[in-house]
């Protein structure tokens, strides 16, 4: 099989891309945080005026929230489009839901604030032409100011993140001129904490990989070490769990602040998986058992395969490798 | 049980008042009899480990616990290991445990043979993990050891033996036509010895040949005459014949500080005490991940950590990888990203066995570096 048309290859070159998009947008935290002295927040929850043109009954959690001195921003992230570009519209027209007097921010209400698309270089110039068009028929509107930011993710010899502004206005001059100008080049190694710590955006990740972050980063925390000597690493530890408490433990230790990342029913998902895979047992109510123990070699590329072969019937929905989005291969 | 005045008696069941006067007998001991060894574990741990023998049973053996001194600076006893499926005879044998002036470092003191320290009381230690650990040393830090004891000694030392590694370098095969497996060749470390030279020569022979340095038995020469012959492994053992005295008097004092300020380095790193991530970085001394290969080589030995899983989530350009230490529940995000630099962050539950585990098995198989703290290090620009 070429590994184009490895189904296992694919499914762990979207989990790179998945964290190379949250990569992304800890690079722009970053620099937001120690350079511009601003709050930023992750899916961080805002609430709608009765006038918002999209959803004006339930709250809104953008992916980006940065809120400083003369610097307030609402940012979205578009990591790939459909193939079908009329999807496309109802994509962006999601983002229309922040061009409003949004409530709720960190450190007190704002006037006024700015607009983000965040997407790969990739995406960078369909997603320009497209939008400059929708925008010239009149289709979609934006009353704030909206720029679009191009991100990758490069290895040379360090590993940097790269943003660049691509089109549109940042009323913070200096941080426009930042983004335009001088480009912003981050090297990994600056953020290598939040990389370890911060694991979510608002988009849901990619289900094996979500079953074995639970099982490597949370689950190993809850047995306590006389039970470890107990196993002398061989023996299958059964540990309790429910769904609310995983869900705790990853918004406490793997989220940004104030997070609803990640979302109840991913983790719930998740943990039902391994149920599939007769990794854990469900018990009355929401609460599960695990059947804890060693996997490997590699455990995340073990789940991806028990993924793939317990879910023949849903192969063909795998998302196809698009166009490369990096210049990394997964070996 | 030891018979009364025997070296056994007068090490296990007499009561020492202090580790000078322990020492002191030993001396004595070493001096008289040219065939008789002691052996010495340097062990680290947080509790107190007397309390913790008393309190814990160690799974698999027997313990009957013999003298302590007045000022509970000492402890003996007896350790079986019992075979049970009952093929092979019981293993016993005494041992001493003795607090130094370091609250965290403690000795294991034995004078019986080798099979009790490799098969009993070897493993019984392992299985206090993480509660006990391991005083890992790196090869640079045996070299440093070495080097103090010849030049406050003025004597000359004399390598018998050194045992090195050599690291093999990852060759990748392409996978079988299935996929489903990937062909490679094993790690595997060849075993070389030199004999009766200068330990300098020997070492500066072993980092030549990317080898690493494992142990290391060697003799004091001083006026032309064998001061003491001694053993010395980067896993903390040390075993001495003719006499202690120059390790005692000039040697632990030094190693206690090195084991102190690494563990000290290693320790409180866990995200339950600190929430905010504590990484360090182990810098090592050139641009080894220039070379692709490396990092295929260095995935496929972290995978040969025992009792350890990984999860791949890039392997080239940059590395990074996730691991469970299935021993106690430690996880580290391990990270390479430029040619020169491993960070290692700790995550929810990272004990200081642990970090030592990770550490040495980095330094044995890959290479060894210089561990420091991550904040302060990697420039924030």
């Amino acid at each position: 099989m070429s590994r184009q048309h490895d189904p296992i290859q694919n499914l762990l070159k979207e989990i790179d891309n998945y964290r190379q998009t949250v990569g992304a947008i800890l690079a722009l935290g970053t620099i937001l945080i120690r350079y511009y002295n601003s709050a930023f927040r992750v899916g961080h929850k805002l609430k709608p005026s009765p006038q918002n043109r999209i959803q004006s009954n339930e709250d809104v959690t953008p992916d980006i929230l940065a809120q400083g001195i003369n610097l307030n921003l609402i940012g979205e992230v578009k990591k790939s489009f459909p193939q079908n570009e009329e999807w496309w519209l109802s994509d962006l027209k999601q983002i229309e839901k922040y061009d409003d007097n949004l409530t709720n921010w960190v450190n007190g209400q704002v006037e006024n604030h700015d607009l983000m698309l965040l997407t790969h270089i990739s995406r960078g110039p369909k997603l320009r032409s497209f939008l400059e068009r929708k925008i010239a028929e009149g289709k979609i509107q934006f009353n704030r100011p909206l720029s679009i930011i191009e991100f990758t993710r490069d290895s040379q010899i360090s590993t940097f993140w790269h943003l660049r502004k691509s089109w549109g206005i940042i009323s913070n001059k200096t941080l426009d001129n930042h983004l335009t100008v001088e480009t912003i080049n981050l090297n990994g190694e600056n953020i290598v904490s939040e990389l370890s710590s911060v694991l979510f955006y608002d988009s849901e990740p990619i289900m094996p990989d979500l079953m074995n972050l639970i099982w490597i980063k949370v689950f190993p925390d809850k047995a306590t070490t006389e039970r470890y000597m107990e196993a002398a690493g061989k023996k299958i530890i059964e540990l309790t769990f429910t769904v609310d408490e995983v869900v705790d433990k990853c918004r406490q230790y793997f989220s940004m602040p104030d997070s609803s990342l990640p979302k109840r029913e991913w983790i719930k998902k998740a943990i039902e998986g391994l149920v599939k895979l007769n990794r854990a047992k469900k018990l009355v109510g929401e609460n599960y058992l695990i059947y804890y123990h060693k996997i490997g070699p590699d455990t995340l590329r073990t789940f991806v395969k028990e993924w793939l072969d317990s879910s023949q019937d849903i192969r063909e929905f795998i998302p196809q490798p698009e166009d490369s989005t990096d210049n990394q291969t997964l070996d | 049980m030891p018979k009364k005045y025997d070296s056994k008696w007068w090490i296990y069941d007499q009561t020492h008042e202090s580790l000078d006067s322990l020492v002191g007998f030993l001396e004595s001991m070493l001096s008289s009899n040219k065939k008789y060894q002691i052996a010495m574990f340097l062990l680290v741990s947080k509790k107190d480990i007397f309390e913790l023998f008393s309190s814990k049973n160690s799974y698999h053996f027997y313990t009957d616990f013999g003298n302590s001194n007045k000022n509970n600076s000492m402890l003996s006893f007896r350790i079986t290991k019992k075979d049970e499926k009952k093929i092979k005879p019981d293993i016993s044998g005494n041992v001493l445990f003795a607090r130094t002036p370091k609250s965290e470092v403690y000795l294991a003191i034995t004078d019986e043979p080798r099979d009790f320290v490799q098969f009993v009381l070897t493993p019984f230690l392992k299985s206090y993990y993480p509660y006990i650990s391991k005083a890992f040393l790196s090869a640079n830090e045996l070299r440093q050891i070495l080097e103090r004891l010849e030049s406050v000694t003025g004597g000359q030392i004399i390598a018998d033996r050194i045992t090195a590694h050599r690291r093999i370098s990852y060759i990748p095969m392409q996978r079988d036509e299935s996929g489903s497996k990937e062909n490679r060749i094993e790690t595997k470390e060849s075993h070389r010895v030199w004999t009766k030279r200068p330990f300098r020569d020997a070492f500066n022979e072993a980092i030549l040949n990317d080898e690493w340095i494992d142990k290391v038995e060697f003799r004091l020469i001083n006026d032309s005459k064998t001061q003491m012959e001694a053993y010395f492994s980067r896993h903390g053992l040390f075993k001495f014949r003719d006499s202690i005295s120059p390790f005692y008097q000039t040697l632990l004092p030094f190693i206690m500080e090195i084991i102190e300020r690494k563990f000290n380095l290693y320790s409180h790193r866990s995200r339950n005490e600190k929430p905010k991530p504590s990484p360090l970085v182990i810098e090592l001394d050139s641009d080894i991940f220039k070379d692709d290969a490396q990092n295929h080589r260095f995935i496929e030995i972290m995978k040969k950590m025992s009792y350890i899983s990984m999860s791949v989530y890039h392997n080239n350009p940059y590395i990074h990888v996730s691991l469970v230490d299935y021993l106690d529940g430690s996880t580290f995000d391990l990270w390479v990203l430029s040619t020169n630099k491993i960070t290692v962050v700790p995550q929810l539950r990272a004990t200081e066995a642990s970090v030592a585990r990770l550490m040495n098995h980095i330094f044995e198989r890959f290479r060894e570096g210089t561990v420091k703290e991550y904040e302060g290090y990697v420039k924030t620009t």
